[in-house]
């Protein structure tokens, strides 16, 4: 099986431990076998191990080592938060912060909607059962 | 960036002035160290074997930390050091990819403790420089030497986001593929 996400220059990654978990960057260099140089536009550039980063599917077009104007620009016109959020990916890390967030009284109207949405699915079932029966 | 064990000082130093030499000459000196303590002492450890001059009749006038000029920058370090092995001492020439002339002198003192079992008092670094990509001689270094790397993460380790969240023991066996 080949491989389909690489490590190259406009790779963007998440950053899955450490100070800046959870965080979008860019890839704009390699460093040494270990590390990449990784950038984002609300962070100083800076270097990070590879263990650190999940690579996703989404590359942006960018030379090496661009400024920072044209890494914002090159970020826009991928639509790269517009990408990752529609992604499956993006969209359950997402939902996961939401169920994070919940307190007490949204975690007891989610009880509620699970209920009445448990019932609607029953009263399906139930007349497609009878359907079959008949 | 980071905290780096070793820090680069710059110490200056001269002999103390005496009735016959009024105004002796001053030295300066680029070295690393864990703190500034240690800087000072390895600064008249250097200048006692180059001059005649001892801490007791010396003193320093200045010790600077240098920081980096330019740490977003990738540059390949060139580092000429003198190391004791258990045979005698031998020269090396070393070369490092790194952001930051601290973070390629770590480098080299964690490769040398690994590869030649020297510890960090046994070296004595004697020229750093930044080398341009052409003049690169090792091939480690010059394999990055590419405008279009590209490459793939072999093996996909997950890792707890937290310490915290570490557990000794897993359910399911973890899949590695990427």
């Amino acid at each position: 099986m080949p491989f389909k996400r690489y490590v190259e220059i406009g790779r963007v990654a998440l950053v899955n431990y450490g100070k800046d978990y959870g965080r979008l960057v860019v890839i704009v260099d390699v460093i040494d076998q270990n590390r990449a140089l990784v950038d984002a536009p609300d962070m100083v550039r800076g270097q990070m191990n590879f263990k650190r980063l999940s690579l996703t599917d989404i590359k942006i077009d960018i030379p090496r080592l661009p400024k920072k104007k044209s890494l914002i620009a090159a970020m826009e016109a991928t639509d790269v938060k517009n990408k990752w959020e529609n992604s499956s990916w993006g969209r359950k890390l997402i939902v996961q912060k939401r169920r994070a967030s919940l307190n007490d009284f949204d975690r007891f109207k989610v009880m509620l909607a699970r209920i009445k949405r448990g019932g609607a699915i029953q009263q399906e079932l139930a007349k497609l059962k009878k359907q079959n029966a008949s | 960036m980071g905290n780096f064990r070793f820090h680069q000082y710059q110490v200056v130093g001269r002999a103390l002035p005496t009735p016959s030499d009024e105004h002796p000459k001053i030295y300066r000196m680029k070295l690393w160290a864990t703190n500034e303590v240690r800087a000072k002492s390895k600064f008249w450890y250097f200048l006692r074997k180059l001059k005649k001059v001892k801490k007791s009749n010396g003193q320093v006038l200045a010790i600077n930390e240098i920081f980096e000029r330019k740490p977003t920058k990738i540059k390949n370090y060139g580092i000429w050091l003198r190391y004791q092995s258990r045979t005698g001492y031998h020269n090396m020439y070393k070369e490092y990819r790194d952001t930051t002339l601290n973070g390629a002198v770590e480098q080299m003192y964690n490769e040398m403790a690994s590869r030649h079992r020297v510890r960090h008092h046994c070296i004595q670094i004697i020229k750093t420089a930044t080398i341009p990509a052409k003049l690169c001689k090792r091939e480690s270094t010059k394999q990055f030497h590419d405008s279009k790397i590209k490459f793939p993460l072999v093996l996909k380790k997950v890792r707890p986001p937290t310490r915290k969240l570490k557990t000794t023991y897993k359910a399911s066996r973890p899949n590695l593929f990427m």
